[in-house]
């Protein structure tokens, strides 16, 4: 395990030193997922729907607020959509619009769970949304729900595109049909009832106050999931790929460690550059974060009467590390 | 020559700046309660807004399913009474959390400027003990 505690001071120390680039590769790399996602499986309309557009709107968005990939990509979906009927866009940008008044305009900083449910549903790695729980509160559970909603949106017009150009329904007839494909959708349904469950259930047990919460929280999460997905399967008559489920699920508990050891456990300090003066000087200052690498390892022996006993100090600093870590 | 405590007390106060010159130092620039007032107003005009769009999607909603719809006086009286009503509870709940929201957050702003002002104080008594020993 000293590998890891070493892994994880090289991480901080790489943030430290380029924290605003990392922070802007990130928002490249999601933004650049989720207009190339929103291309592949609502590219109604050819001329934009080329991955050349995706790479420069994601550059674009990643010198923006991380709050702009929801809104770029909303406007993607609604120009997208408008290529197919006119209503779908409206119900899009209302559907947007409505999560951005009533939640966004408390807690702008979330609306990256939006994009990213959406992107992971769509790619069908609907478990990777629940290490995100790790990183909330219950309320942005909300955000998750209507990140789910979207892509039941996205699935439903994929399902019937070819009944929605055809022009053989009216206006109230298209839109009664997308409302249908929505909310009878079994699948839809099932991923977001599990999502709103597992996430809420792995926000509240992460908060408590015992030991490893964060490590139970997924755990229980996970199995709550997995038990709604498979019985909601089972009773809604859906086809449930099980390999894929249990691939989903480990890769959501590796994950879920990853967040666990090397996000939430670090303060993670940044270089600050700052600059002053008073009547004497000018003064330049760069404040660099210490990091601590052991060089070596430190034992100590604990000599009893009957068995001598040698402990590895960096297993106790582990340890220690374990239970700070799980104090909310 | 360099005083290396003040330049230390004033790179505290300069990174505390840097980082909290969007955050809490724009939110204690506030009076509390116009704080709380303004993002309140803001708030109720975004639910406003959003109550309009969810009412204005229902009521599309019905007419797309019925092709004619016959009210009388009373009925569109009753009708209007309804919305008015839950357009209340939506006001009322908005106003309510958005007070709490805003309310604790302009108190955590000013426990973290208390740390500010701590330095700026160390940093004052620092200027005077050096005029004092200059003085002397």
């Amino acid at each position: 395990m000293k590998w890891l505690l070493r892994t994880r001071e090289v991480f901080r120390a790489f943030y430290a030193k380029y924290s605003t680039s990392v922070d802007r590769l990130a928002r490249f790399a999601l933004s650049l997922v989720a207009y190339l996602a929103v291309f592949y499986f609502a590219g109604y309309n050819a001329t934009l729907s080329k991955p050349i557009f995706a790479v420069a709107l994601a550059l674009v968005s990643a010198f923006l607020p991380t709050s702009s990939t929801a809104v770029i990509t909303a406007l993607l979906l609604a120009i997208e959509f408008a290529s197919v009927s006119i209503e779908i866009p409206v119900i899009t940008l209302i559907l947007f619009a409505l999560i951005l008044l009533l939640y966004f305009v408390f807690r702008a900083e979330t609306a990256w769970l939006l994009v990213f449910t959406m992107v992971a549903c769509l790619f069908g790695v609907s478990p990777a949304v629940l290490p995100m729980a790790l990183l909330i509160s219950p309320v942005d559970v909300i955000v998750l729900a209507f990140g789910v909603l979207i892509y039941g949106l996205v699935a439903a017009v994929r399902k019937d595109v070819s009944v929605f150009t055809s022009g053989s329904l009216t206006l109230g007839g298209r839109v009664n049909l997308l409302l249908t494909d929505i909310l009878s959708d079994p699948r839809f349904l099932l991923i977001l009832i599990g999502i709103v469950c597992a996430s809420l259930l792995i926000c509240i047990v992460r908060t408590s106050k015992r030991n490893y919460s964060g490590l139970i929280a997924i755990v229980l999460g996970d199995l709550l999931y997995t038990l709604l997905l498979v019985l909601g399967g089972f009773f809604l008559d859906v086809t449930i790929s099980i390999p894929g489920l249990l691939i989903g699920l480990v890769l959501n508990a590796v994950f879920s460690f990853i967040l666990l050891f090397v996000v939430r456990s670090l303060d993670y300090k940044r270089t600050e550059e700052v600059r002053f003066e008073d009547d004497d000087y000018f003064y330049f200052v760069k404040a660099v974060p210490k990091t601590v690498i052991r060089a070596t390892e430190r034992k100590e022996s604990v000599i009893t009467s009957s068995n001598p006993e040698t402990i590895n100090v960096d297993d106790l600093f582990h340890a220690h590390n374990d239970t700070r870590e799980e104090k909310p | 020559m360099v005083d290396t405590d003040k330049v230390y007390l004033m790179t505290k106060a300069a990174m505390f700046e840097n980082k909290e010159k969007k955050g809490a130092m724009k939110i204690v620039s506030y009076r509390r309660q116009d704080y709380i007032l303004y993002h309140m107003l803001l708030v109720l005009f975004s639910a406003t807004i959003a109550f309009c769009i969810i009412v204005g999607t229902i009521l599309f909603l019905i007419l797309m399913a019925n092709d004619t719809i016959v009210l009388n006086v009373g009925e569109m009286v009753v009708f209007g009474l309804v919305i008015a009503v839950f357009y209340a509870i939506v006001l009322i709940f908005y106003y309510t959390f958005s007070h709490q929201f805003y309310g604790s957050r302009h108190v955590k702003a000013r426990q973290k400027i208390r740390q500010y002002l701590e330095i700026m104080n160390a940093l004052d008594e620092l200027e005077e003990k050096r005029k004092a020993e200059s003085e002397k």
